[in-house]
């Protein structure tokens, strides 16, 4: 057993590169600022009651002019204040939204929602009910993004069930993930926030502080809108052009199928695709869900033909992030696939949670990056621990390293882990540089929650911004 | 910000061209301009710089060479010594191409107003991104010398022995109704093996049952499993058959077998396993007990406590939960060697046994209140118990040494392991203290 700390991978911005997507934006502007056809203005659509929509205006003059960072904290990289959204700085980008972009929501139709006796019901109306104006902006004015706003009582009404209301009918129902599917077909992102969050008070108890919630809110806004990325992993030239692949299986809403959704982070930009692939076969002794022979085969030949696609050649080298162990099947039935279309350099990789735990002697928590090598196919990874940049461990009690398993190996596994804490770092949906899952695999759980809801004749949207 | 004061947008940095590019620093071969930047101020670094650049034909590519200076610079240099250098191939004036900061910042001043704006604002850039850099590489965490893992060595017991059951599960399901006054209905075959056994007076749980099989690590004879075996079929076994064997079946008896083994190590001790989730958890010593500690040696001997009946606030004749020491364990194969793992957590029930209401409100308010350094002492304790559990039987299941691993730089700092191994020696400490 060999105990090793790996170092933070940088990330590049415009003009250099940094560990932490806050300070890398602030100093350096956004990734994309590199390129000359890149959009600085974002116009934004709304949805939700008069009073919501009134709270974002005022959330949204306040990521304008910038938000002061938490005030009683010391941990000074951590908090960090938000210097605000505008053509000259950071994210070099303009926030437009105006009463024509706006689409207000009446009262009393809220209301009615929430006093349905039903949950299925109160959220099928609630999706309803905001389909409608996501509808009518997203093909009648020309917007990047569309906030929906959700009136505090309408979004307990559609997370909880009321007392003594008979149990769902064993079918998912989840506010979020149904309209996220059904505006799906519209061509543009989402972003919901609750009145709660954009409420600019003291800050209240669980609740994150006002300028983390900014950078994190204009860091989603501007990643769905723009369909282009603020920071990107830095990458040795010398290294294969590799594609790196997701897999994870979702139930379906019923929970009587199991299907694999895929994921793929494949060029510079970071450009991603995703597949669907088809219900697979449950290990009667486990309960684990896994891919036949063709089934692999086929969802990863796909995946390749689509990288074809868009980039007009084939990687040199492929990783397969996998959040279960590979059986001989699905080992086959890749290896199938990779032989077919000539690429000789793979890894399989497994990502699991384990038992073991780490303890450092002092206060502290392993730091994020600490790998212990068990044998040259097995090892340990710290994504989340204590960061030297933080000057702290951002988490609560203990944190739970990943289990790395290697099956087909052409790279140390060493390199392997480095590549894992790289891509976790890939999430525009957080600002924050510790993810615990590499985007792969995030982003492959995040699919199968949304696509769950989309119908299986609907053509499915290939970028992340839709799903996230 | 020599690209704007110059107007030189093609200004390069030559070294990122070509690393250490000799000579000049910065150059412009559209304007035909060049830098070389410095830090000594002397005649002499003048004269060398301009001798490089007449020896590697430079006036070829640029007609203008500024030298810059970091500090002051002299208030005069000999045009003569450098005309001697130079000669009629290229033109340099010491009063106009030798520059320090001070006449960088006159120039800046001298452009327009959104100019000046520009410069500022690159100027802080740079500045953010060496604050940024200082905030990044001054660490003020201080690194751990030691990692502490919650993998503790075991010793295999050296046999499993097997044998066929010979029970019929209806009669045994009939016969615990009438004499054991059971009322449940057997969801599983353990469950029924379990009753036979009781049936048959024998109360370990040192055994488990696999495709019909019974496996134990103890002589089926000596511990009365051989009541409910087929005699003639029983079986001694290596463990290493078991353990080294490719089918997973065989490796899931083994992990199954070391936490029965465990159990009823475990048992005598007054630690309980939880039926349905299968976690250890300490109970009190005898009925009543309002606290439980248990003496161990970390850095130096302590107490712990392990269970506690918290008396309710509103009435305190009355007990609101009882709160016990809990831990996930698990075995498991790592390279060559097997090992436990530890998983440290808390269990709240509401009469000393059964899970509380309130059991994970309780747990997460717990939790939060604990950081590295407490889990890691919750990992260590339960360890240094085990490992006193070593009931004198040389060939049984016995607990080691957590695996521990020195990272300290500078490596003669070994206090801390000297703990760890201190750990056999302690556990006659803690017989004496028992």
């Amino acid at each position: 057993m060999k105990l090793t700390t790996l170092a933070e991978p940088l990330l590049g911005f415009g003009t250099g590169t940094h560990v932490c997507p806050r300070t890398g934006i602030e100093h350096m502007g956004v990734y994309d600022k590199r390129d000359e056809l890149r959009r600085t203005e974002l116009r934004i659509g709304v949805v939700g009651r008069g009073e919501g929509v009134d709270l974002l205006d005022e959330w949204l003059a306040q990521c304008r002019s910038g938000i002061e960072r938490k005030k009683e904290s010391k941990l000074l990289n951590l908090f960090r204040g938000f210097g605000g959204i505008n053509q000259s700085y950071g994210f070099l980008t303009r926030l437009i939204n105006s009463p024509q972009y706006t689409r207000t929501l009446q009262k009393s139709e809220i209301t009615a929602i929430v006093k349905l006796p039903s949950r299925p019901d109160r959220v099928e109306r609630a999706v309803e009910l905001y389909y409608e104006q996501i509808r009518f902006l997203a093909e009648n004015r020309s917007v990047d993004v569309i906030v929906c706003v959700m009136p505090n009582e309408m979004f307990d009404s559609v997370t909880t069930s009321k007392e003594g209301e008979e149990g769902d009918s064993g079918l998912e129902h989840n506010f979020r993930r149904i309209l996220k599917a059904k505006c799906m077909h519209l061509g543009t992102p989402l972003q919901l926030v609750r009145e709660k969050t954009i409420l600019i008070t003291k800050q209240a108890g669980e609740q994150q502080d006002p300028a983390t919630k900014a950078w994190n809110f204009c860091t989603a806004l501007y990643y769905k809108g723009n369909r282009t990325i603020p920071w990107r992993l830095v990458e040795e030239t010398a290294k294969l052009r590799s594609c790196y692949i997701g897999i994870g299986f979702y139930k379906s809403r019923d929970g009587e199928t199991v299907s694999s959704s895929l994921a793929q982070v494949f060029d510079e930009f970071g450009h991603g695709i995703i597949l669907r692939g088809t219900p697979v076969s449950i290990d009667k002794k486990n309960r684990h869900p896994y891919l036949s022979e063709d089934q692999a085969y086929e969802l990863l030949r796909d995946a390749l033909d689509e990288y074809d696609r868009a980039l007009q050649h084939m990687p040199a080298r492929i990783v397969i992030h996998k959040s279960s162990r590979f059986r001989d099947s699905e080992r086959k039935g890749f290896l199938r696939a990779l032989d077919e279309k000539g690429i000789r350099v793979k890894d399989f990789v497994a990502i699991t949670d384990t038992d073991i735990r780490l303890f450092g002697d002092g206060d502290y928590p392993p730091k994020r990056g600490t790998m212990l090598a068990i044998t040259e196919t097995e090892g340990l990874l710290y994504t989340r621990g204590t960061v030297d940049f933080y000057k702290t461990y951002p988490g609560a009690y203990v944190p739970k390293p990943l289990k790395i398993t290697v099956y087909e190996q052409d790279s140390s596994l060493e390199n392997l882990c480095e590549e894992i804490l790289g891509l976790t770092k890939m999430n525009w949906n957080n600002t924050q540089m510790d993810g615990r899952l590499p985007i792969t695999l995030e982003c492959a759980r995040k699919i199968g929650d949304i696509m769950k809801y989309v119908s299986p004749t609907e053509k499915p949207q290939v970028s992340y911004s839709f799903y996230m | 910000m020599l690209r704007s004061v110059y107007n030189l947008p093609q200004l390069l940095n030559l070294n990122r061209k070509q690393k250490n590019f000799p000579g000049i620093d910065l150059g412009d071969d559209h304007d035909r301009v060049c830098f070389q930047v410095t830090s000594t101020t002397s005649l002499h670094k003048v004269k060398a710089t301009l001798r490089q650049f007449m020896d590697r034909t430079y006036f070829n590519s640029f007609d203008e060479l500024y030298v810059l200076t970091l500090v002051k610079k002299q208030a005069s240099y000999s045009q003569a010594a450098v005309n001697e250098i130079v000669g009629d191939r290229f033109a340099f004036n010491t009063k106009k191409h030798v520059i320090d900061l001070g006449d960088l910042l006159g120039l800046v001043a001298a452009l327009r107003l959104p100019a000046q704006e520009r410069i500022l604002e690159e100027f802080q850039r740079i500045l953010g991104e060496v604050d940024a850099y200082i905030a990044y590489s001054s660490d003020s965490i201080p690194d751990p010398t030691a990692i502490t893992t919650n993998l503790q060595q075991i010793r295999m017991p050296q046999a499993v022995y097997v044998a066929e059951l010979t029970i019929n599960d209806k009669e045994v399901v009939a016969q615990a109704r009438s004499s054991l006054s059971y009322k449940g209905k057997a969801r599983s075959r353990t469950s029924v093996v379990k009753m036979a056994l009781l049936l048959n007076d024998v109360h370990s749980d040192a055994w488990v049952c696999h495709d019909n099989k019974l496996f134990s690590f103890h002589d089926m004879e000596t511990s009365g499993l051989i009541s409910i075996v087929d005699e003639g079929s029983v079986e001694r076994l290596d463990v290493s058959d078991l353990a080294d064997s490719l089918e997973t079946d065989n490796i899931n008896v083994l992990k199954q077998l070391l936490t029965a083994e465990a159990r009823e190590i475990l048992k005598a001790r007054h630690v309980r396993m939880q039926p349905k989730d299968r976690f250890f958890y300490f109970i009190a010593n005898e009925e009543g007990q309002s606290e439980r500690k248990e003496p161990w040696i970390g850095k130096q001997k302590a107490t712990r406590r392990v269970y506690f009946a918290r008396p309710s606030k509103k009435d305190p004749a009355r007990i609101a939960h009882h709160q016990h020491l809990s831990f996930d364990l698990t075995f498991t194969k790592l390279g060559d060697d097997w090992f436990a793992q530890i998983l440290p957590s808390w269990f709240y029930s509401f009469d000393g046994f059964r899970e509380s209401n309130w059991h994970d409100d309780l747990l997460s308010q717990q939790k939060r209140l604990e950081r590295n350094a407490s889990v890691r002492n919750q990992v260590r304790f339960i360890a240094y118990f085990l490992s006193a559990t070593d009931a004198g039987d040389e060939d049984g299941l016995a607990f080691q040494n957590l695996i521990e691993f020195d990272v300290a730089e500078d490596a003669d700092d070994v206090a801390d392991d000297a703990d760890e191994t201190s750990i056999a020696d302690a556990a006659d400490h803690q017989e004496e203290a028992a």
